[in-house]
């Protein structure tokens, strides 16, 4: 297999590398595609882990395009190797077993590493992260015998790994060094909600702390004990670590491919270096809405980018303007939903609005009379059409009230938006 | 590739559209037994869209770029490459609602009924001709092929 070559060389396989794939082959179906990537699967949605570990989604479900699918692409798939390098100027990468496959266009989409912080003992048998699908196999295995976790880090792989196991029926700590829960998507009124849904189904969180140590049995090594920060040893026989992901930049260290805190990439998606393009939560990418570059790592962004990465390197022009935050999730059945500059106080220019009325809160974020961010949670009537306006950058000094109450409309919206939302082919959004 | 256009003009905002979508994708398909007090509850893919005088229909567009589908985590929901169809695939949708996040006219919806999965226009793929369209009274909603012109 190795030491060969491909017109569209693909690092990574999950949904970036789908989403190049299906842009490739909707304009060019000769050119060869070559996938590499270090999990052996076919590409599998990332957000169903937590959903395949307490069963609600069986293996054979969690698949993100049909069995088929690379076949149908005619895709070559180079599964359980890494990549380890890449010659930019010889247009190769070096994988584990020491061969080389060349490339025309290089597209990488190795997504992001979860963070290990240099906790002791976070290598006891029973401290896991929850990343890859190998990852929820080995912890559904594990817990059947288990009935006390701990969760390290409140995001929202920390929120989804918590429901999962409080509908396993464990016993559920969450731990999270913020003030409150998932608290880059959310502002404090709408985590207070979030926190409440848990505590009512019986899960534990507790903000503002830390795990300081994952304590073992001296036997057999396996978990015991955490020690928190409060100083308070909490019994328990599992944990997972979900603090979030760091983008696998390794790969291109000792090239002249340029990094931030993610491979950067302009709006059609490409380095710095000619014919090497990076998408998904490895890239740090344009966001609209802040006028510049940053990690993003949500599965729409991932799909898109790849998407706008493979027309570009298959010859059409796309630009990536759908680049914004976008969250939605439920927890126990609660809808939340965020997007653009959600967590926002009011002030430097921005106001805010909102409306609390139990657990339905919802709130908007104002800057010189554009959406910038919004919040809903429970109520979530006309998300779909907030997010449209703030794509498109409407002017919504007149329509505060029913962004707040979601009895927004289409017809609500400037007479040149409604035609092209009417009439138009739904293609210009790239 | 078929889609639904709504021509405002001629709108009279009868509303006749939603009920006949809630006909089609009703359990029964009839219009007798599709709205009696404890028929299963249907959501309508249309929305009538009214201000003052003036209304619309508005449904899916099926769009080339669909932003549902790039953002289904699950892989549920696919645009046909055939028909162009835009549809869920119900039964690997999990209901996080991000396609209704999505959708810049919010075009898909929650389905309150089972409190999972959504639901949107199929153009009636069952059916076989859009029953809003075919019921339309005053030819306010038109079913166009992007290229052959109206159908």
């Amino acid at each position: 297999m190795a030491n060969c070559r491909f017109d569209y060389l693909i690092v990574g396989n999950s949904t970036a590398a789908v989403g190049a794939i299906e842009a490739i082959r909707s304009r060019d179906r000769s050119a060869s595609i070559g996938v590499v990537a270090a999990e052996t699967e076919h590409a599998y949605s990332r957000p169903l882990i937590t959903y395949y570990m307490c069963g609600k989604v069986a293996e054979s479900n969690i698949f993100y395009r049909p069995p088929d699918f690379y076949k149908e692409a005619n895709v070559t798939c180079i599964l359980g190797v890494k990549a380890e390098s890449v010659s930019t100027e010889g247009q190769f990468i070096t994988i584990s077993t020491g061969e080389t496959i060349e490339y025309d266009k290089l597209l990488l989409a190795a997504g992001g590493a979860p963070i290990a912080p240099p906790i002791p003992g976070i290598e006891r048998p029973g401290v896991f992260f929850m990343n890859t699908l190998e990852d929820a196999r080995r912890a559904k295995g594990w817990l059947s015998h288990m009935k006390r976790a701990v969760v390290v880090g409140a995001g929202l792989t920390g929120l989804k790994t918590a429901e999962a196991l409080v509908e396993m029926g464990q016993e559920v700590m969450v731990v999270e060094l913020a003030d409150r829960v998932l608290a880059t998507t959310l502002d404090r009124t709408a985590s207070e909600i979030v926190k409440q849904v848990f505590v009512d189904h019986r899960g534990d969180v507790l903000t503002e702390a830390q795990v300081l140590s994952f304590n073992g049995y001296e036997e057999s090594n396996d978990l015991w004990t955490v020690t928190i920060s409060t100083g308070e040893s909490i019994a328990c026989d599992t944990a997972f670590v979900t603090i979030g992901i760091r983008p696998r930049t390794e790969l291109v260290r000792d090239t002249p491919i340029k990094t931030g805190r993610g491979i950067l990439v302009d709006r059609h998606m490409r380095t710095n270096v000619e014919n090497v393009y990076a998408a998904g939560d490895i890239a740090e990418a344009y966001d609209p809405l802040i006028g510049g570059t940053r990690l993003i790592p949500i599965l729409p962004n991932a799909y898109i980018g790849g998407r706008v990465a493979g027309m570009n390197m298959s010859g059409t022009n796309a630009e990536y303007n759908l680049g914004m935050s976008v969250n939605s999730v439920n927890f126990f059945g609660l809808p939340v939903m965020s997007a653009g500059f959600a967590a926002q106080e009011e002030g430097d220019g921005f106001s805010v609005l909102t409306k609390l009325d139990g657990t339905n809160y919802r709130k908007i974020v104002i800057k010189d009379g554009k959406l910038v961010g919004i919040i809903l949670v429970g109520n979530i009537n006309s998300a779909g059409l907030m997010t449209g306006i703030m794509r498109a950058g409407i002017d919504v000094t007149d329509l505060e009230e029913k962004l707040l109450d979601g009895n927004l409309g289409l017809i609500d919206l400037p007479r040149d938006v409604i035609e092209e939302r009417i009439h138009g082919t739904g293609r210009n959004w790239l | 590739m078929l889609r639904i256009r709504a021509v405002p003009e001629v709108c009279i905002g009868c509303g006749l559209c939603r009920v006949w979508c809630k006909v089609e994708h009703s359990e029964s398909k009839n219009i007798y037994k599709a709205f009696k007090p404890h028929a299963p509850e249907t959501v309508s893919c249309v929305e009538l869209e009214e201000a003052g005088c003036e209304s619309f229909a508005s449904q899916c567009r099926h769009c080339d770029e669909p932003l549902c589908v790039y953002g289904c985590i699950t892989g549920a929901m696919t645009k046909d490459p055939d028909t162009g169809i835009v549809s869920v695939d119900k039964s690997r949708c999990v209901g996080c609602w991000t396609c209704v996040l999505m959708c810049p006219n919010g075009a898909v919806k929650p389905d309150t009924r089972q409190g999972r999965a959504v639901v949107k226009c199929d153009l009636c793929r069952e059916r076989g001709f859009p029953s809003c369209v075919e019921h339309c009274p005053n030819d306010a909603l038109i079913l166009e092929d992007a290229i052959d012109g109206e159908l």
